[in-house]
């Protein structure tokens, strides 16, 4: 091709313009003006160029093969944006089915109060005014300033104060049918809640739970259609797809109800109230502040990834014969089981042998895992959900919080995997959101059936309730352990707390509950330990009987008190008993007669008894919160007086204590009914359990012999029915005072001082019933109460009146 | 037939459509160009193929490449000197085109297209070879930009443009011109300290721009890009996902068409602005390191023509076009890589997009045009 030649004058500019830039001029001329020249000037930018892009590819070296393994791991998650699928938690039923605690449909009212309009300052709503004010500020870098959060909070007060008179929130009261107040109210909170926190802003704050679902359907559609903003239309689309606005509704700028939104929940709800608050526990939402608060009482642990790394371990293991003699042990393939929870379910429901054979058969480290105190752990949504492992910033929860529920107290925390059954998540993008990944769907909780009676429960707090101090009271199955009734005076309502911060009234009843100094939050019955007092005695009896240091009829003599060293050791009240043989110490508690006894017996002689009967360790009951109890042997008191010999150091005179359960040792009242039960069932020593499908071990014998208990058990009839003027049971007063039980009752009372000046002395009363073929063990302890004849025992006998009535209509 | 033989006759077939002796052809240029086209229809395709639309964008991009292909040839054919002479009319053209934008319905929130019914046309593009041209056409008479009043016309030049881009509003586009303007004043000798002079300008200028018209959301973009977990979920959203589908890749890459994060949607502009994270995550460090060597060598030999060539305006276009091609893919990867904050600029010859790609051709067109009227050389020059 040729090159047209330019006309004259550009050529001319051409060969100016050249000679400036580069063309002719001679090199030396350019340095002499020292302007890079033109090539070099190109090779500058050639290198600029070059760094540019070298800049890129250090810049993919490291995302691709520096890190490459995280961002992978980032891609499959989907960069950790999931979406929480709560699943829903399981019921918690008696012994009959019936449920205590389930999961509700709640149809919720929420309004979002930045959504709400106002007027004084011109903007569309509190977050676009809110919007402004922070980015002049974050452009700033610089806080909000007071004349911001002036504004602000003039706002949210103009909010408030047009709740009432907003002609929406007639309009919705009317169509719910609710109190115009209560809206009000809502908002008011919702405000409240945005001055407390800004970050909140945006959440939709409840105003009303539970409404008609019918009303509420209408609503969301209403508010849906009003909030959905079509867009413009598509060419070609059909006319049909255009969202026609409803009839005689307001614009579309102007939504019939602005800032409602239409919450679909579910409640926890307690279907008694407070009956068995204790046992059945309250649930809180996942925040990490209650995991803290768990971590520390032990009820959570932290070992997902150790137990994943055993359940793979596992399911690698196993050979396909081994997996089906298993499925045949466990009733389930273990290859199907989801996880190791379920495999510990499945487990934990066999009794020994058998988990022994699932244990040879290669799930050695599943069936060890059980051994372990159990606890709650946090499934992988959870976790996800709390970001673990990651810095919060990082952690990317992006779920409603509030959706997932802990068990803190109660049945709803030990059991809380369980209960939970798993969540689910949805995961935004990611290869997990491409295919559909069934560890990634929610399943539900289990029902858990616990072994309370619920009548006999009812009986137990209410008898509990008819006087003002703190009490507890407990009911076994003195052959199997089983919890029939736990009560623990004075208690809550647990949907107090599920769910939480809704309305004034429920917000104050919490703070009551929170602050009472009585404490009702705590279960008595395991939670607290007491000096066992006189209803330790039939226990010493028994063994000082087993073990020959007395014999049935030998008698002692009470001249109310034994003199030891410089120190008296009184009988209750310095009251003398005379002659009294073992029987009739036990009837009358005749503490001169087990000073004799605990000097015999000795602390340490007493020790593997005690230790076998369960006392100063956790009886194993499947609720978080157990105290240990003590018993004062030597490794306890090396433990608790590694510095002082001298209270280390044991004399007769802590041994004459002790027998009458008093000094060092204490327990619950839970170890208390254990023991009864022992005494009860012809000295076996039970395992208590609140879940009705738990593995129960062989109650195990402490070696007590029949002939030893009978003298102790006719000791224990006598003290309630015998009434021999002089010589009356300790309990026989408010056992025959009124109308006569349909059971025959045998128990013994305690009244045990608490060490501390001006403080009124526990009382006690444990038993058994029937006398002579017991079936059921007791224990009733008022805090402070006084003498345990008369304050615990009357309790008992209300309770147990309730629970088998009268005597044919006596 | 001997495949030599084959190959000479497809060359001559080639470069006589282009009216060019083969010789004379930057083959070189043009396969890297190819090559890039190639890639980006095939990086299109399996962006796209999940959502619904099937080979749709790859389809289009191929009709779009046809349309860039017709105005590669004419610009190629054409004297580049007729077209420098033609520049102002076409300036002001552009100028016209980019006013009228403003009465289109904007789109996204941003007017900045026409709609023709089978492309959107993006005036802001089409005015890139537009302006590199004026800019050639008034540096190459003057030494005044030696003086910094001298700067003011070619600068006022490339305000205008600059600032009507910027109220469509379209940072990215206006961003691609800056390089472009530098380079070329750099080129053309401006004096150093007057170019620093105008970056400490250009700074202030953008200080000032935060405080008074800059849109709230293009601030936040910026603050996303310092502080993405803030924003992670809203304006750091896309870059976030386009790291995490970069870093993903690896080495090998996941495969073409296993773009897990592209197919579910979650990475917005796909097929456009971040066309360079689904490469990079189905091709891997491998494929798209390779990406990275061809826009280098693009920008690179767009220099190398300049720095052949003797005739001023001829030069400084070849600088500007470089300094486009190159400074567009560069600002474009590093929006992808998080690097820069956010703002959509196509990758040349890569994206998908109409105006971006007859744009990017029309250019490559041009710089072959320069780099094929060697003949000019006379001999070799005694370089300074």
């Amino acid at each position: 091709m040729n090159w047209p030649a330019p006309p004259a004058t550009h050529a001319a500019a051409a060969r100016s313009a050249a000679t400036t830039l580069t063309g002719t001029r001679p090199a030396a001329a350019a340095k002499r003006a020292g302007l890079p020249t033109f090539q070099l000037r190109v090779r500058v930018l050639a290198a600029c160029f070059a760094l540019g892009f070298g800049v890129i590819a250090a810049r993919l070296v490291q995302l691709q093969l520096v890190n490459g393994a995280y961002y992978r791991e980032q891609a499959r998650t989907g960069g950790g944006v999931q979406r929480l699928d709560a699943a829903p938690r399981g019921a918690i039923g008696d012994r009959l089915g019936n449920p205590l605690a389930r999961d509700l449909p709640s149809y919720d009212l929420a309004v979002r109060a930045d959504r709400l309009p106002f007027e004084n300052t011109g903007y569309k709503d509190l977050s676009a005014l809110r919007e402004k004010l922070q980015a002049r500020a974050e452009a700033e870098k610089r806080a909000l300033s007071p004349a911001d959060r002036q504004l602000l909070d003039a706002a949210l007060e103009e909010i408030r104060g047009r709740a009432l008179r907003e002609p929406w929130v007639r309009r919705l009261a009317q169509t719910i049918q609710a109190d115009e107040t209560v809206i009000a109210a809502g908002i008011a909170d919702a405000c409240d809640r945005i001055a407390r926190k800004w970050a909140m802003a945006s959440a939709p704050v409840t105003i009303l739970r539970g409404i008609d679902p019918n009303a509420w359907t209408m609503l969301s559609v209403l508010q849906e259609d009003k909030f959905r903003n079509p867009g413009p239309p598509k060419r070609g689309a059909p006319a049909a797809s255009i969202a026609v606005p409803l009839e005689g509704a307001p614009e579309r700028e102007e939504p019939a109800f602005p800032g409602l939104v239409c919450v679909h929940s579910v409640r926890r709800a307690y279907l008694h109230g407070s009956l068995a608050s204790h046992v059945l526990g309250v649930l809180g939402e996942l925040q990490p502040e209650q995991l803290d608060c768990l971590r520390e009482q032990g009820v959570l642990t932290d070992h997902l990834e150790e137990r994943r790394a055993i359940w793979t371990r596992q399911r690698e293991r196993l050979t396909a014969a081994q997996a089906a003699e298993l499925a045949t042990v466990l009733g389930a393939d273990p290859r199907e089981l989801r996880g190791l929870g379920e495999l510990l379910g499945a487990l934990q429901a066999l009794d020994p042998a058998r988990r022994r054979r699932a244990a040879e058969l290669g799930l050695a480290d599943a069936v060890r895992w059980i051994d372990r105190p159990p606890r709650m752990e946090l499934c992988e949504a959870e976790r996800i959900a709390l970001g673990a492992g990651q810095s919060r910033q990082d952690g990317r929860p992006r779920g409603r919080l509030v959706d997932l529920r802990l068990g803190l107290t109660g049945v709803e925390a030990w059991y809380n995997d369980l209960l939970r059954g798993r969540h689910g998540f949805e995961t935004f993008g990611g290869q997990d959101a491409a295919r559909l990944n069934p560890e990634a769907l929610p399943r539900e909780g289990r029902m858990l059936a616990l072994t309370l009676n619920p009548a006999w429960q009812r009986a137990c707090e209410r008898a509990l309730a008819s006087q003002p101090r703190p009490a507890a009271m407990v009911v076994l199955d003195c052959h199997t352990g089983e919890v029939l009734a736990m009560a623990s005076f004075p208690d809550f309502d647990p949907n107090l707390f599920s769910p939480p911060r809704e309305g004034k009234e429920r917000q104050a009843a919490l703070k009551a509950v929170l602050q009472d100094p009585r404490k009702p939050l705590t279960n008595r019955c395991i939670g607290e330990q007491y000096p066992l007092g006189s209803v330790f005695k039939p226990f010493v009896a028994a063994v000082a009987l087993e073990q020959g240091l007395v014999r049935p009829g030998e008698r002692f003599e009470c001249r109310g008190w034994v003199q030891e060293g410089q120190t008296r050791f009184h009988c209750d009240g310095r009251r003398a008993h005379g002659s009294v043989d073992l029987r009739e110490a036990l009837r009358r508690s005749c503490n001169v007669c087990f000073y004799h006894l605990g000097a015999r017996l000795g602390v340490e002689g007493l020790a593997p008894w005690a230790k076998a009967a369960g006392l100063g360790r956790r009886t194993g009951l499947d609720l978080p919160g157990e105290a240990s109890g003590i018993y004062p042997d030597r490794a306890w008191r090396e433990r608790r007086f590694p510095n002082s010999t001298w209270d280390r150091a044991w004399s007769r005179g802590k041994d004459y204590h002790l027998a009458i359960g008093q000094g060092y040792m204490s327990v619950t009242p839970l170890q208390a009914a254990c023991l009864m039960a022992s005494i009860a069932n012809g000295g076996l020593a039970v395992t208590p359990r609140l879940w009705l499908d738990a593995f129960a071990p062989e109650p195990q014998p402490l070696g007590l012999s029949p002939a030893a208990l009978a003298v102790v058990r006719e000791g224990l009839d006598e003290a309630v029915n015998v009434g021999t003027p002089g010589a009356r049971g300790t309990a026989y007063a408010p056992f025959h005072a009124g109308e006569r039980l349909a059971v025959r009752v045998a128990g013994k009372t305690g009244t045990a001082d608490t060490g501390r000046e001006n403080e009124a002395p526990h009382a006690w009363f444990g038993g058994y019933a029937p006398a002579q073929n017991p079936r059921v063990a007791f224990v009733v302890l008022v805090e402070n109460g006084g003498h345990g004849g008369e304050v615990a025992a009357p309790l008992a006998y209300q309770a147990l009146k309730e629970i088998y009535g009268t005597a044919g209509g006596q | 037939m001997y495949p030599s033989q084959t190959r000479r006759a497809l060359a001559e077939t080639i470069a006589g459509g282009l009216g060019v002796r083969p010789e004379r052809l930057d083959w070189f240029l043009l396969g890297v160009a190819g090559l890039l086209v190639a890639l980006g229809i095939a990086f299109i395709a399996s962006a796209s193929s999940h959502g619904g639309e099937g080979w749709g964008y790859a389809g289009r991009q191929g009709f779009f490449l046809l349309l860039g292909l017709a105005g590669f040839v004419v610009v190629q054919r054409a004297d580049y000197r007729t077209l420098l002479r033609w520049s102002p009319a076409l300036y002001l053209g552009g100028l016209v085109l980019l006013c009228g934008v403003f009465a289109t319905r904007p789109v996204n929130g941003a007017r900045s297209w026409y709609d023709l019914y089978f492309f959107k046309l993006q005036p802001s593009e089409l005015l890139k070879p537009v302006l590199i041209l004026t800019l050639a056409y008034y540096l190459m008479y003057r030494d005044s930009y030696k003086r910094l009043t001298g700067l003011l016309v070619p600068l006022v030049l490339c305000f205008v443009p600059m600032a009507l881009i910027l109220k469509q509003p379209d940072l990215g586009t206006t961003m691609t011109l800056v390089p472009v303007v530098f380079a070329m004043l750099y080129a053309a000798a401006a004096r150093l300290w007057h170019l620093g002079l105008m970056v400490l300008c250009g700074a202030a200028g953008l200080t000032g721009m935060w405080f008074t018209i800059m849109k709230d959301y293009q601030k936040r973009r910026v603050l996303a890009w310092l502080y993405p977990e803030q924003y992670r979920l809203s304006e750091a959203w896309q870059q976030l996902q386009a790291k995490i589908a970069i870093g993903s890749g690896g080495f090998f890459g996941s495969g073409w068409g296993e773009n897990s994060q592209s197919n579910l949607n979650l990475l917005p502009e796909k097929h456009t602005d971040f066309i360079f994270a689904v490469a990079a995550e189905e091709g891997g460090f491998l494929t798209v390191c390779f990406v990275v060597l061809l826009h280098c060598a693009l920008a690179l030999s767009g220099l190398h023509i300049a720095s052949r060539t003797r005739e001023p305006a001829g030069r400084l276009i070849a600088v500007g076009i470089a300094a486009l091609l190159g400074g567009q893919a560069l600002i474009n990867m590093s929006v992808a890589l998080g690097l820069l904050p956010t703002t959509g600029v196509t990758m040349p010859f890569v994206s998908y997009g109409g105006s971006s790609l007859i744009s990017s051709l029309l250019c490559l067109g041009l710089l072959v045009n320069i780099g094929a009227k060697q003949e000019i050389m006379l001999g070799r020059e005694t370089f300074e």
